[in-house]
């Protein structure tokens, strides 16, 4: 297995390369991409963004560890994240959190995540990074059932 | 008459003291203040039992057996009655095991393994981490020792900057690693042991050998190359074991090696712990031996200034030629402390004037009878038809005339590295069981 980025995520990644003093800066944007690409980061992205970045895998592999949005294991359902800040909580994400592990956890992965900039509108969630915002049960049941 | 003990049937004397029927049935009750040569005291409640009928948990040492008692001496809830005991006994203790003398006799450790309390009173759980990680290259990792100093991969990324080690994960999940399949490989890797200031990383070669307050230390120089490293040695001698070398760690110099010792040069203790057998001295068929002609010595380029001055002087009354040959190993050498030539004494040769040319060694080695080996490792595996060797050798050697003699461990002495630094080095407290060269030397002058 080896790992290689598409040719648009190579075009990115070049002109990525341009906007940083140092090639180390592109430690984060490049896994970023690389779980994009994937839907996780694999060994062999690690691999790869360290011999591009001409950094240790364990400075790689440090660094994806640190950040929990980063996976490292292939999930085999989709994802949900679930906003657990401030915002969502007020606006009702413990009911939204309680209905979706009750009903959904069987289909899909669902994730307690924090604030991913969308208070204005709270209750939110994600499916495989797009955003729902406002959510009732009800929505979730269309959104989700949808196909 | 029977009691039941733990649901098993005892057989037992009528009114006999509870506590000298489990005893003496072996059936393992702790306690501290009951003794069976000085009776019961009752004061430390160590030794509490169930019994059935009884609503409290009963001193053992002051219960006395009847028909039909039941008796339960290991139930959850007897145990919690113990482990409250144990933590009594403990809130004024000053808990200094490592220093103390009773440790691995003592009835409060045996009992606090038995029933201590294991879990804190931490109202979150203690965050458990792996153990006796086998993280590469000699050196064991047990992560819930490590306070996240980071010296380790610090050493990895700044020093040798191969960059195996890291921290993974973040808050209290931070964790010293290694990446998967990613092991510590480097030459000088087992600094990082060394460098850990706790016991999260420990020596494969070195751990559950020895308590450190056990050992002696004497200042001395690496001997592995010509870079002169200056290290310890820790060594001891035990009731029962004769002396020992444990390990070498790195002595602080920041002209030559700052804090750091290449592995190779590290576990370069080992030669030294090995015997020499060797058929006693026999001086007089040395002396012998040495009114011969055509005589060669060849010295170790790894010997001391004063050895080698002392084999000089010793060459030149008995007329003969003297030769040191360095050890070149071309693989061995890096950009930092190792060195090629691993003879640690050859500007010291070269500063004595000794002859170090191969070429005239080789024409004088041929014609020679007599061959005077003093520790050069190039002519001790080999055997010469037609001349007569004469080893002193401070490594197992084999041969007819083998003079072992003491390793640098037991030598004070002077060496020149490769940078023209001169240093002393200094041996251990006791006297090696063969004798110094110089002293045979002066025997044979």
């Amino acid at each position: 297995m080896s790992f290689a980025f598409t040719q648009e995520n190579t075009i990115r990644m070049a002109s990525l390369l341009n906007r940083y003093a140092q090639k180390k800066a592109l430690s984060l944007p490049l896994l970023w991409l690389a779980q994009k690409q994937e839907g996780y980061i694999s060994e062999e992205a690690m691999q790869y963004i360290s011999e591009f970045l001409e950094l240790p895998y364990m400075h790689i592999y440090g660094v994806a560890t640190f950040y929990t949005m980063f996976r490292l294991q292939k999930g085999d359902k989709p994802i949900i994240e679930v906003c657990r800040t401030l915002s969502c909580e007020l606006a009702g994400s413990e009911e939204i959190k309680k209905y979706l592990k009750e009903n959904y956890s069987e289909r899909y992965e669902i994730v307690e995540v924090e604030c991913m900039g969308a208070c204005s509108g709270a209750p939110m969630c994600t499916l495989d990074g797009k955003y729902f915002e406002n959510i009732t049960p009800e929505i979730l049941d269309e959104v989700l059932n949808a196909d | 008459m029977k009691i039941i003990v733990d649901n098993n049937p005892i057989e037992c004397q009528e009114g006999a003291l509870l506590i000298d029927v489990l005893l003496d049935n072996n059936i393992k009750i702790p306690h501290f203040c009951y003794h069976q040569d000085l009776g019961a005291d009752g004061n430390c409640r160590m030794c509490m039992v169930e019994i059935k009928g009884q609503k409290r948990p009963q001193v053992a040492c002051d219960t006395f057996v009847c028909e039909g008692l039941e008796v339960s001496t290991n139930s959850a809830s007897i145990n919690e009655v113990k482990r409250s005991i144990l933590e009594l006994e403990l809130l004024n203790h000053p808990v200094d095991c490592p220093i103390c003398d009773q440790a691995g006799e003592c009835k409060l450790q045996d009992y606090y393994m038995d029933f201590g309390l294991y879990e804190s009173h931490l109202s979150t759980p203690k965050t458990k981490k792996s153990k006796h990680i086998d993280l590469g290259s000699n050196v064991m990792l047990d992560q819930e020792r490590c306070v996240l100093c980071a010296r380790c991969t610090r050493f990895t990324t700044d020093i040798t900057k191969t960059g195996e080690l890291g921290i993974i994960g973040r808050g209290d999940q931070a964790r010293v690693a290694i990446a998967p399949g990613h092991p510590l490989n480097n030459p000088y890797a087992m600094n990082v042991v060394e460098l850990c200031p706790v016991g999260a990383l420990t020596s494969k070669d070195f751990r559950f050998q020895q308590r450190v307050w056990f050992l002696d230390s004497a200042k001395s120089i690496c001997h592995g190359c010509s870079r002169g490293c200056n290290i310890i040695i820790d060594y001891n001698e035990t009731k029962y074991t004769s002396e020992k070398i444990h390990r070498f760690r790195a002595r602080r110099n920041n002209a030559i090696n700052h804090s750091f010792l290449c592995d190779y040069g590290r576990l370069s203790y080992k030669e030294l712990n090995e015997k020499i057998i060797a058929a006693p001295c026999n001086m007089e068929t040395l002396k012998e031996l040495l009114q011969a002609e055509k005589k060669v010595a060849l010295a170790s380029p790894s010997l001391s200034l004063e050895q080698l001055q002392s084999i000089q002087e010793f060459c030149k009354n008995y007329k003969i030629e003297l030769f040191s040959l360095p050890y070149i190993d071309e693989s061995f050498g890096d950009d930092w402390l190792k060195t090629n030539d691993k003879s640690a004494n050859f500007a010291g040769v070269k500063e004595l004037g000794i002859s170090t040319c191969q070429d005239d060694f080789n024409s004088s080695f041929e014609n020679a009878e007599i061959v005077l080996n003093f520790d050069h490792a190039l002519l001790k595996q080999q055997v010469f038809k037609d001349k007569t060797l004469v080893h002193f050798t401070a490594t197992p050697c084999e041969g007819e005339f083998v003079f072992a003699i003491a390793n640098f461990a037991h030598e004070n002495g002077t060496l020149i590295n490769c940078e023209g630094v001169r240093q002393e080095f200094f041996g251990t407290k006791y006297k090696s069981d063969a004798p110094r060269l110089r002293e045979l030397l002066e025997e044979l002058r």
